[in-house]
């Protein structure tokens, strides 16, 4: 089970983490990982502060450089590699 | 459902009611949500501008300072800048200072032509008329006249705002000045046709409640009387019934402020240097931004109760979110400018708008817990009341009682920071509020100052045994971080 925080901090916000929410729900349901993904949301997680992109952390590793435009690929690949 | 005294409000309103009933019912599309939120203004209702493409179009611009997004499309994301301009709502009021009415008689006096210095002034065929090029707007002409036929009038906005940090552009629409603007609000509380408004943060704040993070809202002392018959218990178990944990009074976090600041003050006084409050973000912007040199040696390090509490809460539950909920919309840029312990701030109308989403109605619910926070904290809601808070500290202290200023209202608060500059300033503490009354007639208050106080002093009538000593007492803030430190080091703006 792998478990997905996005952050929803202000800055993170702003930078479209709330699309970045609705996007990954979707794909969950696309590919049918309901029950190997749990999605869920943080406050912010420092990412902002260390310039990382987007703060999302799967299994409590972050995530660098997601940005809301390059988010649907780059989680995909993240997260089919762990899957595998 | 009617809440607010005035159309403009009202209308905020419902935007905000909007949105966050659909970020309640699931995920947010933005292009949905303008779509769904132009029912609000359709061919048939009252028309308030000249035509409903004109509302729409401020309506847009609202929903998108509702989603969280600037009001002005081309502008960048500013986190500083918590009150923007609406420019379509913008209705460029008439920006000559001094008119000539028709209650002039044309008479034989003529005491404003003999008033003006500068010779501006002419009787016209019907009435006096100005010259515009060489009136200087001193509004002397207006105070001769026997008939009041000559008013001075200054746009609502500009003439609220206490640091001139409004001017116009060439087509007469506000313009914010951000390098001189303190977001104390006074312009969006004067606007009369809501064309000054606060970025708000309902739609992330919902999201996370969705999604169960566990959160904590505090509220401002000045929540008391704000929602018609509702006391605290019952405001306080229905917004846990939102979806958040627990729900606190920010008056805790007052109550040690009071302690604290009660200690800066004995150092100030062996110094012989006025102490200014830090409870107040306008007051406080104020003085960091318009009088440098009384940011650095007058004003309290004491941290504003809000992070008090915050700073209290995140220590012992740092997994939490914190969201601070106040009349207030310097509250917004005070907290979440840089990283601080609050996540995100929302004001009453947001909850309010929250609320009515979710059908939930304060004064229906069975009475909860009541608070344990002391009067004195809860007093810093009024004009007087941190003062007064600080002397009964000093009292529980067996100290002498100081003389103390209350600067009620922006205008008050910068008078008495020039006394201070100049060396004049007559007293030891120096209280200040940027709204007149204090946070109970802030921007985003629900109620009139003076009915919400009347509220408040009655339902306060039974704690007033309680003592700051006593809620400290039971809500200890040993090794809570209650001292401001340098935030710049902390920037989360930047891309």
């Amino acid at each position: 089970m792998l478990k997905i925080e996005v952050c929803i901090g202000s800055a993170c916000y702003v930078k479209g983490s709330n699309q970045v929410v609705a996007d990954l729900s979707q794909m969950i349901r696309d590919e049918g990982w309901e029950d190997k993904i749990s999605l869920t949301g943080s406050f912010c997680m420092k990412a902002c502060q260390n310039k990382t992109g987007l703060g999302i952390r799967i299994n409590g590793e972050l995530i660098p450089g997601i940005t809301m435009q390059n988010a649907k690929e780059a989680l995909k690949a993240a997260i089919t590699e762990r899957l595998a | 459902m009617r809440m607010f005294a005035n159309d403009s409000r009202q209308f905020k309103f419902s935007v905000l009611l909007e949105i966050c009933k659909q970020a309640f019912a699931g995920d947010l599309d933005e292009a949905e949500v303008h779509a769904r939120a132009r029912e609000l203004v359709s061919l048939s209702s009252p028309r308030v501008r000249c035509c409903v493409y004109k509302e729409r179009e401020v309506l847009r611009q609202r929903v998108r300072l509702s989603l969280g997004q600037m009001a002005n499309d081309s502008a960048p994301y500013n986190p500083r800048q918590i009150v923007q301009v609406i420019d379509a709502a913008c209705d460029g009021c008439s920006i000559r200072k001094i008119r000539v009415t028709d209650n002039c008689r044309k008479c034989m006096a003529k005491a404003c032509l003999e008033a003006c210095r500068f010779g501006a002034i002419s009787m016209g065929t019907d009435r006096s008329q100005i010259d515009y090029d060489k009136c200087k707007e001193c509004g002397m002409c207006a105070k001769a006249c026997p008939y009041n036929a000559i008013v001075v009038t200054e746009r609502p906005c500009y003439a609220h705002c206490p640091v001139q940090a409004i001017s116009w552009d060439e087509n007469g629409i506000a313009v914010i000045d951000e390098k001189k603007c303190i977001n104390c609000g006074q312009c969006e509380l004067s606007c009369p046709f809501g064309a000054c408004e606060d970025i708000s943060w309902v739609v992330p704040v919902i999201t996370a409640l969705k999604m169960d993070i566990p959160s904590f809202a505090i509220i401002a002392p000045s929540i008391q009387g704000q929602f018609g018959s509702a006391n605290l218990a019952q405001i306080r178990k229905g917004i846990e019934m939102l979806g958040f944990e627990k729900c606190y009074e920010v008056a805790l976090g007052a109550d040690a402020v009071a302690k604290y600041e009660a200690e800066e003050l004995r150092e100030h006084m062996e110094a012989g240097v006025p102490l200014t409050t830090s409870c107040c973000p306008g007051f406080v912007n104020m003085q960091k931004m318009h009088f440098p040199e009384i940011y650095e040696k007058n004003k309290s390090t004491t941290v504003s109760p809000m992070m008090a509490l915050a700073n209290k809460l995140k220590k012992e539950y740092p997994d939490h979110g914190i969201v601070f909920i106040g009349p207030c919309v310097a509250k917004k840029q005070e907290a979440m400018e840089y990283v601080s312990a609050v996540d995100y701030v929302l004001t009453f109308e947001e909850l309010a708008a929250m609320v009515a989403a979710k059908d939930i109605d304060f004064s229906k619910i069975e009475t909860g817990e009541a608070g344990h926070a002391s009067n004195y904290g809860r007093g810093f809601a009024a004009s007087g009341g941190v003062a007064a808070a600080v002397q009964q500290a000093r009292k529980e202290n067996a100290e002498d009682p100081v003389n103390a200023v209350f600067a009620n209202g922006a205008f008050e608060c910068k008078q008495q920071l020039q006394l201070i500059k100049a060396g004049k300033f007559p007293a030891d503490i120096l209280e200040g509020m940027c709204c007149v009354g204090g946070c109970v007639g802030g921007p985003a208050a629900i109620v009139n100052a003076q009915i919400a106080k009347g509220r408040m002093f009655k339902e306060n009538l039974a704690n007033k045994a309680e003592t700051i000593g006593g809620s400290l007492d039971k809500n200890s803030f040993d090794g809570v971080m209650m001292h401001v430190v340098k935030k710049e080091e902390t920037n989360h703006a930047e891309d």
